[in-house]
């Protein structure tokens, strides 16, 4: 297990390490950061002065090697156009996102692990074509559409919640509805095959030979020999719930990395761009070890091997 | 560009043209209206009630960006400096009711010499910065000082000072060595900042001035956050009328949509800057109110003239006739935007209408085309930034005009800051840039800071000559009458096709009374404006 472990965490590191290439070629792609940062008036002294300030005339991998050790301490030096370090924007503007996220993930399961254990204990009945149905159309709706719909709805129609912003808890309703709807669909799909799966199984017959109640077997066995395939679907999920922010951030003016991304993009803030393309994946690794340790802890077969 | 790094600009002055190039001016942003007149929530229902006797009520204000920094230096983009002019204030000012003179803010009089190389201002008495600290000559002469360090963004609207006296408390003297007219009508730009913030070297007060603010504006700073909203309350001891709201919440939310369903929802009071289609939207609904002012903004295509083909003014030219102005500005800004015979917009200083005029006349641009000898269609590549209201689809509607005059244009919309970057070289990538120009003084300003010809790189040197005559002439009939020449040689060269002269155009709640956006498209009056009782 401990290997296992082990070579998550180097394929993890590996991740880091390609992300942190990516943002440091992204200043180079970009063409010419002296003249995003400066503009194409600067003559050509004062332009010499900045590429030699700033080391863009040293050799790449030089560059690189350097680079490297400034990320290690956490360093991407000031943003562009703030007098203010790159991470600490990145930092500032992660917990609404990760709370986003994480909400996302709760009301997630909250909602679709009852769903889909009533879809499974009333296999064929109304309710199960209901909710089979909801999911299809659910499934279909994409969450920038449906946070504007929720918003006009329940914003600007009944003036219910708060458009925008994250000044309190009723500020996270919308959002995280946006997001997690089309997430629950699928959750409820791979929750119910995978659990309609397990009722076909042997195990399940000699359980039900010994007298257990269909709902006690689908909530203590079905369910949770469904979890690990779950969890780590989840997991992936993740790198999609973070693409997703940024799309329902802009939508709902929510001040995380996701309008961060938007506004340093827009102001070529390259460094806040790299500082981002690296926070980013070390969360996306960091949360994705956490599903494998999760998984490990709920399927003993794999503490096993 | 010659001009641009001659000797009449310093060097902070060129580090603006960066700027403005780059990040700003660009705030034609939100093009709309066209009316002579204002109108909205503003001049109309001023007489049916008055201003609260004492500022009463929070006003919520989406503003397009997350603003950057609160150092007057460093900002240039239409949602930084409405913030810092909460905060902050000029010398001078200019009213809602009367947006075309400079009216008196810090200074209560000021003059200039005949040749305009020394400006007089007789500061206000009695008025103390946000910190207690007092205003006088001396606090004011710090501050333009300040506005003089390398990486000011507004060095041009400072000039290349030679002196600033102080002959008593309440007398600053600003003296050039060659004539500098427009210093004036830039003052409500050039922020009055407590001598106390500029204590030290100029990069820690860099550093105090990015996150804190003590000026003697209407407003005191309660809150910045460099990742969200900015708030404000009503200054006690504020030197003039106003303000009439206690409480300011300045909100960066970038995306149109958000803003605009947050202003319906209620969850903000005012949003400032509303494209054509999205006011057309509101008007419909009576908790909301249009507030237009036509404004000192022009789009233009900044045609690239070093290189081929456009480096043939008969080319320039031929597209010039190629374009149906009326059409664009009746069918894409909604009948909003006003087609101008100038490069200027109207209702500038020194604006006047050249003899050269182009209409809509595809078969004129094709003649011209074959003098030119060149092959039609004629291939070119049309750059609109993203961030203008409309511009894409401006760029396309004139790019469907222009094949029957002989041209297959390309119409690429990029981040404006990526674009920007492609202006002023000799070889372009792209051959036109749509470009929103912000005439932010009330007069010839980018004529003479150069930008229209710097941005086409181009080096005729009639029109070279007639911007640096201007730039160095007092106001008068004589500047008057160059300024008059340099558009109509400029309508005759087109480094810049101007295309329409458009308005500003803020939405807010009905409650919100007494509400203009600035002609300027800069700096709200945040004294004028209340909140009616419910």
């Amino acid at each position: 297990m401990t290997r296992y472990i082990a070579i998550r965490i180097g394929q993890g590191a590996l991740v880091v390490l390609g992300a942190v290439a990516v943002s440091f070629l992204l200043v180079n792609v970009a063409g010419d950061p002296v003249g995003v940062l400066g503009g194409q008036l600067l003559g050509p002294e004062e332009k010499q002065r900045l590429i030699e300030l700033y080391g863009y005339d040293r050799p790449l991998s030089e560059q690189f090697v350097d680079y490297i050790g400034s990320v290690l301490r956490g360093d991407f030096g000031e943003s562009f156009r703030q007098p203010v370090g790159a991470v600490t924007l990145v930092l500032e503007s992660l917990p609404p996102t990760i709370w986003l996220v994480v909400g996302s993930v709760i009301v997630t399961f909250v909602v679709s692990i009852p769903a889909a254990v009533l879809s499974v204990l009333r296999r064929g009945s109304k309710l199960d074509g209901g909710v089979r149905g909801s999911l299809m159309v659910l499934q279909g709706l994409p969450s920038f559409w449906l946070g504007v719909v929720l918003v006009l709805i329940f914003s600007v129609q009944l003036r219910w919640l708060p458009s925008y912003g994250d000044e309190d808890w009723t500020s996270y309703i919308l959002p995280i509805a946006a997001l997690a709807i089309p997430l629950m669909s699928s959750v409820v799909r791979l929750l119910r095959s995978q659990m309609l799966d397990i009722m076909g199984m042997e195990f399940v017959t000699a359980l039900r030979a010994k007298g257990l109640s269909e709902r006690d077997i689908v909530l203590r066995h079905a369910l949770h020999n469904a979890m690990p395939p779950l969890v780590t679907f989840m997991a992936l999920q993740i790198g999609w719930l973070f693409g997703g922010t940024i799309i329902v951030e802009a939508v709902f003016g929510w001040p995380g990395i996701g309008t961060l991304a938007i506004t340093a993009t827009n102001n070529s803030d390259l460094t806040v761009i790299q500082a981002l393309v690296v926070v980013v994946a070390v969360v996306y690794v960091l949360l994705n070890l956490l599903a494998d340790l999760l998984v490990l802890a709920i399927d003993p077969r794999l503490r096993a091997s | 560009m010659r001009i641009l790094r001659g000797s009449a600009l310093p060097r902070a002055g060129r580090v603006v043209i960066v700027a403005i190039t780059a990040l700003t001016l660009a705030l034609g942003v939100v093009a709309c209206g066209g009316s002579d007149t204002p109108s909205g929530g503003g001049s109309g229902e001023t007489a049916a009630s008055a201003p609260p006797a004492r500022p009463t009520g929070t006003l919520r204000v989406g503003l397009p960006g997350q603003p950057q920094s609160l150092d007057p230096t460093k900002i240039i983009t239409h949602y930084d400096l409405p913030v810092v002019t909460a905060l902050y204030d000029g010398l001078l000012t200019r009213t809602q009711d009367n947006f075309d003179e400079l009216s008196p803010a810090l200074a209560t009089s000021w003059e200039s010499n005949t040749d305009a190389t020394e400006w007089t201002f007789e500061l206000r008495r009695g008025v103390t910065f946000s910190d207690g600290s007092e205003f006088n000559a001396a606090a004011a002469k710090k501050s333009f000082e300040y506005y003089q360090n390398d990486e000011s963004l507004w060095g041009f609207a400072i000039g290349e000072i030679a002196d600033i006296a102080t002959p008593d408390d309440s007398t600053l003297v600003v003296s050039y060595d060659a004539p500098f007219p427009d210093l004036a009508s830039y003052a409500p730009f050039i922020k009055m900042i407590s001598p106390q913030l500029l204590t030290g070297s100029t990069d820690a007060i860099r550093k105090r001035l990015a996150t804190q603010a003590a000026g003697t504006g209407p407003y005191v700073l309660d809150s910045f956050a460099p990742t969200g909203r900015v708030t404000a309350t009503a200054n006690a001891d504020y030197w003039g009328d106003g303000p009439h709201i206690e409480r300011l919440e300045l909100e960066p939310i970038p995306e149109e949509s958000a803003r605009n369903s947050a202003l319906q929802a209620g969850d903000l009071d005012l949003v400032l800057g509303v494209s054509p289609r999205q006011a057309q939207g509101f008007a419909g609904d009576p908790r909301l109110t249009v507030s237009r002012t036509p404004s000192w903004k022009t789009y233009t295509l900044s045609l690239g003239t070093q290189t081929a083909p456009l480096d043939d003014v008969r080319v320039r030219q031929a597209l010039a006739w190629a374009v149906d102005r009326e059409a664009i500005a009746d069918s894409v800004l909604l009948g909003d935007a006003e087609v101008t015979g100038s490069i200027m917009p109207p209702d500038t200083y020194g604006y006047s209408t050249p003899q050269t005029q182009y209409t809509y006349d595809p078969a004129k641009a094709k003649a011209l085309l074959a003098e030119a000898g060149v092959d039609q269609p004629v291939k070119l590549s049309l750059v609109a930034y993203n961030t203008v209201a409309d511009g894409v689809a401006v760029a396309q509607a004139l790019a469907e005009q222009a094949k029957a005059g002989g041209f297959d244009i390309k119409v690429v919309p990029l981040p404006e800051t990526s674009a920007v970057t492609d202006l002023d070289k000799a070889q372009r990538k792209y051959d036109i840039h749509l470009i929103p120009n912000g005439w932010i003084n009330g007069g010839p300003f980018h004529l003479a800071a150069g930008f229209v010809t710097a941005h086409a790189n181009y080096r005729g040197r009639r029109l070279l000559d007639l911007i640096e005559q201007m730039r160095t002439t007092a106001n008068g009939p004589e500047r008057e009458e160059i300024i008059a020449a340099a558009q109509e040689e400029e309508a005759k060269e087109l480094p810049e096709l101007s295309l329409f002269a458009i308005a500003t155009a803020d939405a807010s709640t009905s409650a919100l009374k007494n509400h203009l956006p600035p002609k300027d498209g800069f700096l709200p009056n945040w004294t004028e404006q209340y909140l009616a009782a419910e």
